[in-house]
């Protein structure tokens, strides 16, 4: 409901006219701007996505910034560096090789005392418990023996001609369709692409 | 039928098929009434005119947007107290006041009896000048206010009871 005295009161505070220049010109512009409304519009859009590059590519570069580091701190997936370790390896100690064994930053240079047939199917394995991931870079046909929580497991890396790998150990039996985990690490294993 | 006989909606459509004297009869038609009502939400003669141009140039852009929902007064009114928001974003606030009240001084000196009613109006929150303005000067009723502030209809019915409150003092003060 209206209040007919506060009414009366505001309606005493009169407004200025407006400057008759100031009316033209708003007509002008609006005018102007009703003329180009589709052209403005057409800028409007191209300047509303237009930030869409730069964001894309700041944010873009802080993914890389912050997940970087969490995939070189993890174990990384069968990459060509795998590859190219294990070759610089072979190149090393010849048909020696049974493993390269990294734990923790540490690398472990497994050998046979005597040349072993040559391998071209080179496999990784990954053993994991929480963060903790021990990498061993072998190849097939090779026995590898290393100490798990304390224990000394020993097993033969065996690759199929389909990529799959199995691992048979004298108590245990790993394939990627049976996985087993072993003293409470959990395995992966792949075959390795070649480095070229 | 002629531009002049014709009503906001006819005139609208002719804009919107690309006529601009429609466009043009409907700024002759309401900038009177969107300058008035931009005076009384700024109370500046510049910033009142600045408003009004403001409010048409974004009418002309966005034309294509206004499907009829509210009445065309309507959607000016909202553009309007958008670009008053805009207006006084860009102000400082203080100095605007400062200027205000130095204007109130002389018009008291002057003698004139409405310069308490402005300080008072100026005084008053934005929400509740705005609500005021649009239910006292552009003699809206509630609900029309409140579709053009975007709130309920009790709001704006709150809004006038604490704006009556506010400018009490000066209405007592008045016999």
């Amino acid at each position: 409901m209206k209040d007919p005295r506060l009414d009366d009161f505001l309606k005493k505070l009169s407004v200025p006219e407006p400057d008759p220049a100031a009316r033209s010109r708003a007509l002008s512009r609006a005018r102007a701007a009703f003329e180009n409304r589709e052209a403005i519009a057409l800028v409007e859009e191209e300047r509303a996505w237009g930030w869409l590059g730069p964001v894309g590519f700041a944010l873009a570069l802080l993914i890389a910034v912050f997940f970087l580091p969490f995939s070189l701190s993890t174990e990384p997936s069968p990459s060509f560096a795998d590859r190219v370790m294990l070759d610089e390896m072979t190149a090393l100690f010849h048909q020696r090789l049974t493993a390269v064994v990294e734990r923790g930053g540490e690398v472990d240079v497994q050998t046979s005392l005597q040349d072993m047939p040559s391998s071209e199917q080179p496999v990784r394995i990954l053993f994991r418990r929480g963060r903790e991931v021990v990498r061993v870079l072998s190849f097939s046909g090779r026995e590898v023996c290393l100490d798990l929580d304390g224990k000394r497991v020993c097993f033969d890396v065996l690759a199929t001609k389909d990529d799959n790998v199995i691992l048979m150990g004298g108590d245990f039996l790993w394939d990627r369709d049976h996985s087993v985990s072993l003293a409470g690490y959990r395995i992966e294993a792949v075959t390795l692409l070649p480095a070229s | 039928m002629s531009l002049e006989q014709g009503g906001d909606t006819e005139l609208v459509k002719e804009a919107l098929a690309g006529d601009a004297d429609a466009f043009s009869e409907l700024f002759e038609r309401h900038y009177s009434m969107i300058y008035a009502f931009a005076y009384r939400l700024c109370f500046d003669k510049g910033d009142a005119q600045d408003v009004a141009q403001e409010t048409f140039v974004k009418a002309a852009r966005s034309l294509g947007s206004f499907h009829g929902k509210s009445s065309f007064k309507q959607w000016l009114y909202r553009i309007a107290l958008n670009a008053s928001h805009d207006s006084n974003r860009r102000l400082n606030r203080k100095e605007r006041l400062a200027e205000v009240l130095s204007g109130a001084q002389r018009n008291f000196e002057r003698g004139a009896d409405y310069t308490g009613l402005q300080c008072a109006l100026e005084k008053l929150p934005d929400d509740l000048r705005e609500t005021v303005t649009l239910v006292y000067y552009e003699g809206m009723n509630h609900a029309e206010a409140a579709r053009i502030l975007g709130c309920a209809e009790t709001t704006v019915s709150w809004r006038i009871l604490r704006a009556k409150r506010r400018l009490k003092s000066f209405l007592e003060a008045k016999p």
